[in-house]
């Protein structure tokens, strides 16, 4: 199971999750799945978002079983 | 870094949708007319003109239906939605993987009931089995159920989204 902090990451950057989609280029309800986890990105999306945050995608996706 | 939202996939732009639903509903006006002529149809009348006798507009509209279905449902499942991303993708196949599934477990039972009834049951009991059965595995219905559970499943997600 794979565990993000992407809401956490959002609210740092004071950015909504339209402005997210918007950025990396999906839709608002698929922003919406990830963060609830009902969707694990594909590693393309996950390399964007890293991107665009500035930080390596481990900082804010990780395995449920492991320490982040 | 803004980039537009990927079609992933499809195999139609979302435009070809709306030229869907448009055909469904002319495939539904040419249906119920088609059903219309030949409900009043009778057989005395049948028996009097004869088969090759068929009105000319009856025969054009029995061709007409099914082409007018086929190209609706082939624009309506081929065609993207207007945000088509990965998420929508993962929807769709989790849609089509339960789909299949459903497909083949009504198979399987369709397949034990005919083998029993034919050897249990009076002969009439297969024709009805067929009648409920047919419906089920339909490659039309299934693909509308599977047009109308996309539906439902991305308006429940946007409006979970919109409560967030």
């Amino acid at each position: 199971m794979i565990k993000n902090n992407l809401r956490v990451e959002r609210a740092i950057k004071r950015i909504s999750q339209a402005q997210l989609a918007e950025a990396i280029g999906v839709s608002r309800q698929t922003i919406f799945a990830i963060e609830n986890e009902k969707f694990v990105p594909s590693t393309e999306l996950a390399l964007r978002m890293s991107a665009y945050f500035g930080k390596p995608v481990n900082e804010f996706f990780w395995l449920e079983d492991k320490e982040k | 870094m803004a980039t537009k939202t990927k079609n992933i996939g499809m195999i139609l732009p979302h435009r070809f949708q709306t030229v869907g639903w448009w055909t469904l509903a002319a495939s539904a006006i040419t249906f119920i007319i088609l059903l219309i002529i030949d409900l009043a149809t009778t057989q005395e009348k049948l028996a009097a003109i004869g088969i090759n006798g068929v009105d000319v507009w009856e025969g054009f509209l029995g061709i007409l239906v099914p082409i007018l279905a086929n190209f609706t449902l082939f624009l309506l499942c081929m065609s993207s939605e207007k945000e088509e991303d990965e998420f929508v993708m993962h929807v769709r196949m989790g849609i089509i993987k339960r789909l299949v599934c459903y497909w083949f477990i009504v198979e399987l039972i369709e397949v034990l009931l005919f083998f029993f009834a034919g050897r249990l049951l009076p002969i009439s009991s297969i024709s009805i089995l067929s009648l409920i059965f047919r419906p089920l595995t339909n490659i039309y219905v299934l693909s509308f159920v599977y047009i109308i559970w996309l539906k439902i499943s991305l308006y429940r997600i946007r409006k979970e989204a919109a409560r967030d």
